[in-house]
């Protein structure tokens, strides 16, 4: 509430127990002459002190409550953000890990090749034993093209 | 009296305006993960049987590098909602 956030609150508790003296004072010392003359002003100021002090303790009190539920929150939120970076780096490892070993893997079945596949390439060259059919060569560049 | 009712409504009114400030913010997907999958190799027109099996190997790799990554979105995706679902 607005009302809070710019004055202090013993200010509305001060303004509460005023307004119980005066309605108290009001009807206690009514009866005597010279205070009776301002009984129902002093009455009067006392009831709407009474009304606003505890509207305003009931609002102090709302006011701490989502307060409350507001560090509840941030501290969700902070150990959310811990957790998420948490499994951020987990699986970013992941990645790294098994890329690691993918490209490795690839590196070692091209030095497989190099050093056994080789030998048949004379056999399998152009105008060779078994060359490689054009449409072999046409299948597999049309297989690696980017869908459109 | 009606100015008495309309002070009273505008201080009733006002303890209503409490918001709870604080917001989760979905977290950022991490860099690695947003890696784009590279083009796929071609064999040359008048191929060894060399070049076509290094292509072939080299087409997979970039296959299955692109395979981690994906995964690794999907997973990602599916733990940070969780994490952000257990907040509200």
């Amino acid at each position: 509430m607005w009302l809070l956030s710019f004055i202090p609150d013993f200010i509305f508790h001060i303004i509460a127990i005023v307004g119980i003296l005066l309605t108290i004072g009001a009807i206690a010392f009514g009866q005597i002459p010279f205070i009776g003359t301002y009984n129902i002003p002093i009455n009067i100021i006392g009831v709407v002190l009474i009304i606003f002090g505890f509207y305003m303790e009931g609002a102090i009190s709302n006011e701490e409550s989502w307060q409350a539920k507001v560090k509840e929150m941030e501290l969700k939120v902070a150990a959310a953000e811990v957790k998420s970076s948490k499994e951020n780096i987990k699986i970013v490892e992941k990645v790294v890990k098994k890329t690691e070993y993918i490209t490795r893997r690839g590196q070692d079945i091209i030095q497989y090749v190099d050093k056994e596949v080789v030998k048949y390439d004379t056999k399998f060259a152009p105008s060779g034993q078994c060359e490689l059919p054009k449409e072999f060569i046409k299948a597999i560049n049309n297989a690696a093209e980017i869908p459109k | 009296m009606k100015n008495v009712i309309a002070v009273c409504a505008i201080f009733a009114l006002t303890g209503c305006s409490t918001v709870v400030p604080v917001k989760a913010k979905f977290p950022d997907v991490p860099e690695r993960l947003m890696v784009k999958c590279p083009q796929l190799e071609k064999v040359s027109e008048t191929p060894t049987l060399s070049d076509v099996a290094k292509t072939v190997t080299s087409n997979y790799t970039t296959y299955y590098e692109c395979a981690v990554r994906h995964d690794a979105f999907v997973e990602w995706y599916q733990v940070q909602k969780k994490i952000y679902e257990s907040i509200k």
